[in-house]
């Protein structure tokens, strides 16, 4: 593929971002906002690191593997947090995100501090379009699937879907897994590229990037976080001629877009979906 | 008979919210569980739905016993059900609110293939067509009138075929000229389906006009029941509810 020069690692980055947002949009689509994005970034990249560097797997088995520990471990912490709502519940994502980076800062094995180094580079400008456009297409499937359905129905109003026979468990463990596997195969890509994966990464400072992708975009269509996620991450970068001033630029888009556009950058057609807060509407109570 | 209750109770703190209450409803039957606030009936429905778990006592649902069952069994069971304050999906659309259901009810939901919004597309219309919201099948459930979101749960509760149908406070928040179409409407159905209804309401018109019984509750016990004539003429729910000295 031809080179990028400039250009390259900001669509490399931009992309790998879309990737992680996607895998939280899927999470988030049952009404899970998980704080834990980047360490579940961050796993991908050790699993995937360490099965190419010490075992010698080849790359795509390796991402695999790394999709495989995300599915795990996304449906464990689903499993934990299943009777959670709201608030707690990202509380306890994001303790999650806290202790894997702790655990991975303890283990010796896996570099400690400085992070596992030594990755082959793998990851090319093509793998990554590949890659953002199946996770585009799984998440776009998903999004209006019947499993999509069940997954709105519970987070808009889960008194109602399981009083419609919707199981919130079944739900949310699915979305949390496949939204895992998803991010966990993310970071094994990021790790190839980068070829650096340290805890600091994994910690709830990045996993706030892709919380923002997502009310920044708006959680009604699956393309407003996507569109958000490539616009945030490369808008600092493209701005950089105002160097200094390039954070507070950055605050002041998003700043106008939550003024102007409450619901997010893109919202479903007018008079379709409504108002929709991320901590689960309730339909007006006319009674008191 | 489509539904006994024996002998429910359930306390909240120090609150006995339902003591000691027993009623039984028949096919085809609309039933009125009547009260003045906080007589205990949302918590009785909350019950018969599995939401709570009673403390004492039996539901049983035509010979199948529900009692402490979870709300996704008995609603397989046959039991619909509309909350007093209405509880729809705000980010779907009125149309995909009923599809939900279908799809629910026929267990064909939990499935990665397929667009969802093309299935049963056509059922979904034929059920907002008879309770009027036909014409807003595309507008989001979060922006409707709060009449038009009782009738949209309706449908909702029809789309799984229930035998019995808990409606709580089902016209709350309408127009009387509504009030009258939506419990017609309901009445139609029962009568259709073979059905039954239990529903609560402090619109003394509608019940009056559409209960073939009622259950008057006060303060959690059941003080009487029986044709809206006879209640009307007992001189203790006259005292107790319908303000009378
Ligand atoms: N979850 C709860 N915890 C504690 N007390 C409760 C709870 N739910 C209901 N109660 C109490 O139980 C009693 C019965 O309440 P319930 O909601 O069943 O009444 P209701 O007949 O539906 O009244 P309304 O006509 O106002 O809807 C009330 O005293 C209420 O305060
Ligand atoms: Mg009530």
């Amino acid at each position: 593929m031809a080179s990028f020069g400039f250009w390259e690692p900001i669509i490399i980055f931009s992309l790998l971002n879309l990737i992680f947002t996607a895998g939280l949009y899927i999470t988030a689509l049952s009404g899970q906002l998980s704080m834990a994005t980047a360490a579940f970034g961050g796993i991908g990249g050790y699993v995937s690191a360490v099965l190419t560097t010490n075992f010698d797997w080849p790359f795509l088995p390796a991402i695999a593997a790394a999709a495989l520990a995300g599915a795990v471990l996304g449906g464990l912490l689903a499993a934990l947090t299943i009777r959670m709502r709201d608030f707690i519940l990202k509380l306890t994502t994001l303790a999650f995100g806290e202790a894997m980076a702790v655990i991975a800062f303890n283990i010796p094995y896996l570099g400690g501090a400085n992070g596992f180094s030594g990755i082959p580079l793998y990851t090319t400008m093509t793998d990554i379009v590949i890659a953002a456009l199946l996770a585009i297409y799984i998440a776009w499937r998903f999004d209006g699937s019947r499993l999509g359905f069940a997954s709105r129905a519970v987070r808009d109003d889960p008194l109602a879907a399981s009083a419609n026979g919707v199981s919130i468990r079944q739900t949310r463990i699915i979305t949390f897994m496949l939204g895992s596997a998803i991010i966990c195969a993310g970071g094994a890509l990021a790790a190839h590229y980068v070829l650096l994966v340290t805890p600091s990464q994994m910690g709830f400072y990045y996993s706030l990037n892709y919380i923002i992708f997502l009310l920044f975009g708006g959680l009604q269509v699956l393309w407003g976080p996507l569109l958000a996620s490539v616009l945030l991450t490369a808008a600092p970068e493209v701005l950089r001629f105002t160097s200094e001033y390039r954070l507070i630029l950055y605050g002041l888009i998003i700043v106008m877009v939550v003024l102007w556009r409450p619901d997010g950058l893109l919202t479903r057609k007018k008079g379709e979906g409504s108002a929709l807060n991320p901590l689960g509407p309730r339909a007006p109570d006319p009674l008191t | 008979m489509v539904l006994a209750v024996r002998g429910l109770c359930k306390r909240f703190g120090g609150i006995d919210a339902v003591a000691d209450v027993s009623f039984e409803v028949a096919a085809g039957e609309m039933l009125a569980l009547i009260g003045p606030n906080g007589a205990g009936k949302t918590t009785c429905f909350n019950m018969l739905d599995g939401q709570l778990k009673p403390d004492s006592g039996r539901i049983l649902l035509g010979s199948v016993d529900t009692t402490g069952m979870t709300p996704r069994r008995i609603w397989r069971a046959g039991v619909g059900r509309t909350f007093q304050i209405t509880e729809t999906y705000a980010s779907m659309t009125v149309r995909e609110n009923v599809q939900m259901v279908l799809l629910s009810h026929r267990r064909r939901l939990m499935s990665f293939r397929h667009r969802a919004a093309d299935l049963y597309a056509a059922e979904a219309m034929e059920l907002l067509e008879r309770v009027g919201m036909a014409d807003q099948a595309e507008r989001g459930c979060g922006v409707l009138a709060y009449g038009d979101l009782k009738r949209v749960e309706l449908a909702m509760a029809l789309a799984s075929r229930p035998r019995l149908l808990l409606m709580d406070e089902p016209t709350a928040g309408m127009a009387p000229g509504e009030r009258a179409a939506l419990m017609q409407l309901v009445a139609d159905i029962v009568r259709e389906r073979n059905a039954a209804a239990l529903f609560t309401e402090h619109d003394m018109d509608v019940v009056f006009a559409y209960a073939t019984r009622i259950v008057v509750l006060d303060r959690g016990r059941l003080i009487a029941s029986g044709p809206p004539k006879a209640v009307r003429d007992n001189p203790h729910v006259q005292q107790v509810y319908l303000g009378a000295p």
